[in-house]
């Protein structure tokens, strides 16, 4: 039930995102930024500025270590990741929906006046992205054993960095779900490496700031050899 | 050759992440072990599953949040 619950609350605040992006023409940037406020707020309000102590449930099982001394049994969420990242990476690289995404981020214009209907599409597109985004709440839930509303302030930024080290535009057209999660990978050794040379947590962030603008600079040059 | 290039790209980052890592006697000693990939991959989950959605959102973001020159 709660595990369903979660899900659901990302799915509704893709939805509603979606629908302001699409209905409105608005900038996704500014909306998922407004709304990120909006979602911390209410949660902070509805858990009363504090730490929510959950029942241990299965929950607690999708991150637990389980055997702490060997590489084998792998968590629970590390099968659901690999999992998932196969199936999206055919539904991104094989189907109809994967190569509207494609055509609606190269033109826009040219994606509606080929049939596509753009605004339903993003709609869908922001729902399903808020299906992962709850269920990486849930991970994150899973991880602490507790629901805390102020956790993983920035995090947007590691996610949108691994997408963009993982070959993905900021003018869009591009990007692949494998890419993204080796992404993933380089922006998880960054912070284990660090964590390893002793580094305190202020010098982890200034390299991690300094990443996500060499890999947004990256893009630009890539972009501009591309255009040349 | 630039397909080639954007393929290859992110593991030629995670090669050169892990070989600047390990270029620190202390940190190699145990860098390597299955624990610490492990606990690498577990603390990927949170990122990875999130890239999933973004992926799909920054492929059709059509304009910049920022001007482009």
């Amino acid at each position: 039930m709660a595990i369903a619950l979660t899900i659901m609350v990302g799915v509704i605040i893709g939805l509603i995102n979606g629908m302001i992006i699409a209905g409105f023409r608005m900038m996704p940037f500014i909306v998922t930024l407004g709304m990120m406020g909006v979602a911390r707020g209410t949660a902070k309000w509805l858990a009363g500025n504090q730490t929510v102590n959950a029942p241990k449930s299965s929950i607690n099982n999708l991150m637990d270590m389980l055997d702490p001394l060997h590489f084998f049994p792998l968590p629970l969420g590390v099968w659901m990741t690999i999992a998932l990242a196969v199936i999206m990476a055919v539904v991104v690289q094989q189907t109809i929906f994967g190569r509207y995404l494609f055509a609606i981020g190269s033109n826009e214009a040219t994606a509606r006046l080929c049939g596509i209907r753009v605004g339903p599409m993003k709609v869908a597109i922001y729902a399903l992205a808020g299906l992962f985004f709850g269920l990486s709440g849930l991970m994150q839930m899973s991880r602490l054993a507790v629901g805390d509303p102020t956790v993983a302030i920035g995090l947007e930024l590691d996610i949108i960095a691994a997408v963009v080290i993982g070959g993905a535009s900021l003018n869009g057209g591009t990007g692949s779900i494998s890419g993204s999660i080796i992404g993933a990978l380089v922006m998880a050794v960054l912070r284990s490496g660090s964590s390893q040379m002793n580094w305190p947590n202020f010098v982890q962030e200034i390299i991690i700031g300094i990443v996500i603008i060499l890999a947004v600079g990256l893009d630009k040059f890539r972009q501009r050899k591309a255009a040349l | 050759m630039g397909r080639l290039l954007d393929a290859v790209g992110p593991v030629f980052g995670l090669a050169l992440v892990i070989g600047l890592f390990s270029l620190s006697p202390t940190v190699r000693a145990h860098f390597f072990t299955g624990i610490n990939c492990k606990i690498i991959l577990l603390q990927t989950v949170i990122v990875a599953i999130g890239a999933l959605g973004m992926t799909m959102i920054i492929i059709t973001v059509t304009r910049p949040p920022w001007p482009s020159h």
